[in-house]
């Protein structure tokens, strides 16, 4: 694609999901734009909210830092390293850090805020040893449902749904993170939320609970400000060009405002990158790459070192990573069909994408209706398991049948789940989605099958490359057998 | 008088149950007197997705089929209502939740399964159309607005006009020999209840086993032309829309490079992969 003349017209990655003609230059802050938290540093805030809203500003002085798929290793061996993902540079990627950082006190406190993750950390077991470990000496949950990983908490806040609090925002806008992601949207949708109901028994909304805890360490009024959650969202709206369209009381009476797509030609996005095609000046409205990022001069290349298309990268030639080679080539995988041993016990492979019916952990159990969808979870004796797909042959030769509740294990662990059978997999693949929210082991926990489905129990922990934090779930090879245990609570 | 239809596009669903959940959203926890009761949390599919796999690996097809209640114009479940179950001028069939308490027997009445027994209220219920809805000025009920691919579509017009696009669309209703004259129409249900015969065509080309595109492909049964069609640039050609059970099969494969080369198969209860057939 560079070769034939990367981003002229007609040769680009084709992103086909975007690209309605919407009005970019509306200012709405994402999720990540800053202001309610100050945070200057984490947030996008010192770019966008902070000259647009008038708010304390904050910052997090703890440079000490963990990967998350090595937290189990932190607590429990007291030692764990990773690498960075800065994004502020291209070079953000490769700076090691350890833990524990020099002179800087280790683990004693855990504030986790719900419970993704059983469902989504590699070799998930860990976890369960370090939650339960001495090393740890207070775990808190803020959560709105009790899933399994609320059960290692000390202390649960109980925090109210979406349903029960106020807020603003804008429809798939991750500003700050992910800049214009709207454009995967047909329209620019912001929305006033209005509470359903008052908060269920004793949960209270997030920022309810940071506010009591902020009243608690004497910083109420740098977090709160004075402001309730409604005038939060009325800051927010200030601060936006909603406020020049609407006014904030026939916003708060309609609840939503469409952004019109834009109709004047000069108000157009132009093409992402065809001002490189081009030989131009950067033209789009990104903030990316910072100015001193540019190889050659401002606005002109490529956020590369030498700002030309590098076919061999030269910042992964300074690099030394055997895993990660400036020109990609195949590297055999560490746990497959070539790994002997391995394959012998286990030869069946697992792969673990994300869930189609749930986001993530986010709509999985919880009793939701979406547990009545025969390809998420299928009730049997009264319990809902999580799905896992195989070949028919791979179950015949095993004796298994469809709906079969059966047993997915390794070395790692085991995980109950109800097979499903199909031909649209390739015989010796077993695919079952990561992200269940359900953690329900029926013995100790960390030592015994999981019947709620969390079958990244059974992924490696092992990093992509030995360079970087990056999971690699999808080199995992298992065993599959019908499971004879008990099946109901 | 125009009445109320609902075409479903097999082609067209993708299983992702948007129609299913609105369908929940609607009605769990939710009263609308003199339509329906509220439906319970789990158990119940008013709309049901029922799937089939066609064919073996790697040529698989996967065909979904929404389910709901037909709104028949014979409706078996009114006859057994005795008075329970009536049919509106729209041509929407309501259960009356007051008056169709304890009538299990309703349940059995449908010959489609559509009507599900909500045990907490001892009461047959299925899904209305989202009456209540079109009855406050709604176009279209909820499972049809929540379609993203367009495979849902409820249309308002005469029995008349209603004849003449199943004729031109070519619609079917489920199970047509239970004679219960559905308000559901199904496009592509081939997709899901016939059959299709499919493979490939290879043959050496300067010493490399290529794909064959534009082989001819004639279907025949019984020494006559049943169906034809070429194959694409992998090579690849289907034949589908076979009934179940049809029983042998020759298929012709011609090309202008190649000798005619003939094969016999047969059509039990399963699509066919046919492995690859060599022109020389």
């Amino acid at each position: 694609m560079a070769m034939r003349g990367l981003v002229k017209p007609g040769i680009n990655f084709g992103n086909m999901g975007t690209g309605a003609p919407l009005d970019m230059q509306f200012y709405f802050p994402g999720y990540a734009d800053g202001g309610i938290s100050g945070d200057v540093e984490g947030t996008a805030d010192a770019i966008q909210n902070y000259q647009r809203l008038p708010h304390l500003i904050s910052m997090n002085t703890v440079t000490q830092k963990i990967s998350r798929l090595r937290i189990p290793e932190a607590i429990l061996d007291g030692k764990a390293e990773g690498y960075l993902t800065d994004s502020k540079s291209l070079e953000g990627q490769f700076m090691r850090f350890s833990y524990p950082a020099p002179g800087h006190s280790p683990i004693k406190m855990m504030y986790k805020y719900g419970g993704s993750h059983f469902g989504t950390t590699m070799e998930s077991n860990r976890l369960a040893k370090a939650l339960q470990s001495e090393n740890i000496e207070f775990i808190l949950n803020q959560s709105i449902w009790n899933e399994g990983e609320t059960a290692f908490a000390d202390l649960i806040l109980p925090a109210c749904t979406n349903f029960e609090r106020t807020d603003i925002g804008e429809w798939a806008s991750s500003g700050g993170y992910g800049h214009h992601n709207f454009n995967q949207l047909n329209h620019r949708v912001i929305t006033l939320q209005h509470k359903c109901i008052e908060p269920l028994g004793e949960s209270k909304s997030d920022f309810q609970i940071f506010l009591e805890l902020s009243k608690r360490l004497g910083l109420s009024a740098y977090f709160g400000e004075g402001k309730s959650e409604l005038l939060w969202c009325r800051e927010q709206f200030l601060s936006s060009d909603l406020s020049k369209v609407i006014s904030w009381k026939e916003f708060l009476k309609k609840g939503y405002y469409v952004v019109p797509a834009e109709t004047k030609s000069e108000n157009r996005a132009p093409a992402s990158m065809r001002w490189f095609a081009e030989g131009r000046k950067k033209d789009v409205p990104e903030p990316s790459p910072l100015p001193c990022e540019y190889g050659e001069e401002y606005l002109r290349g490529l956020q590369t070192q030498s700002g030309k298309f590098e076919f061999e990268p030269s910042s992964l030639k300074r690099f030394d990573d055997p895993e990660r080679p400036p020109v990609n080539k195949y590297i055999p995988a560490w746990e497959g069909r070539q790994t002997k041993d391995l394959y012998e016990r286990f030869p069946l492979q697992l792969i673990t994408p994300h869930p189609r019916f749930s986001f993530h952990t986010l709509g999985d159990g919880k009793d939701s209706v979406i547990n009545d969808i025969v390809d998420h979870r299928v009730l049997i004796d009264g319990y809902y398991y999580w799905t896992a797909r195989m070949h028919f042959a791979d179950a015949a030769a095993r004796g298994i049948r469809h709906h079969d509740l059966v047993r997915l294990f390794n070395d790692r662990g085991s995980v109950i789940c109800a097979v499903v059978l199909t031909e649209r997999l390739v015989p010796g693949v077993v695919h079952s989605a990561e992200s269940s929210s359900q953690y329900d082991p029926i013995g100790e926990p960390g030592a015994s099958p999981d019947r709620g489905g969390c079958v990244n129990l059974l992924t490696p922990k092992r990093h992509m490359t030995g360079k970087t934090t990056a999971s690699a779930p999808n080199s995992c090879l298992i065993e599959v057998e019908k499971w004879h245990g008990e099946s109901a609570s | 008088m125009k009445k109320w239809n609902l075409i479903v596009d097999v082609a067209e669903c993708h299983n992702c149950h948007n129609c299913f959940v609105t369908c929940k959203d609607e009605y769990v926890d939710n009263n609308f007197p003199g339509y329906s009761a509220p439906q319970p949390l789990h158990g119940h599919k008013w709309i049901n997705i029922l799937a089939k796999e066609r064919g073996q690996y790697p040529r698989v097809e996967a065909a979904y089929l929404p389910t709901m209640c037909n709104h028949c114009d014979n409706a078996p479940c009114i006859a057994a209502g005795k008075g329970a179950v009536t049919k509106r001028d729209d041509g929407i069939v309501i259960i009356d939740p007051q008056l169709a308490v304890g009538r299990k027997d309703l349940v059995e009445a449908c010959p489609y399964g559509a009507i599900w027994w909500n045990e907490e209220l001892r009461l047959p219920q299925t899904w209305t159309f989202d009456a209540h809805l079109l009855d406050r000025g709604w176009k279209e009920p909820r499972c049809v607005q929540s379609c993203p691919t367009g495979a849902l579509k409820s249309i308002k017009v005469s029995d008349q006009e209603m004849a003449a696009i199943i004729q031109a669309e070519q619609l079917k209703p489920l199970a047509p020999e239970k004679n219960t004259k559905p308000r559901v129409y199904y496009k592509n249900l081939y997709l899901y209840d016939r059959l299709f015969i499919a493979g490939s065509i290879v043959a050496e080309r300067a010493g490399v086993l290529d794909c064959v595109d534009q082989a001819q492909i004639e279907l025949m049964k019984d020494g006559a032309v049943k169906a034809s069609t070429q194959s694409d640039i992998f090579g690849e050609y289907k034949i589908d829309a076979l009934d179940e059970n049809s029983g042998p099969y020759e298929l012709r494969i011609s090309h202008r490079e190649f000798k005619t080369k003939s094969i016999t198969t047969e059509l039990a209860n399963e699509s066919v992969v046919l492995a690859p057939i060599y022109l020389v």
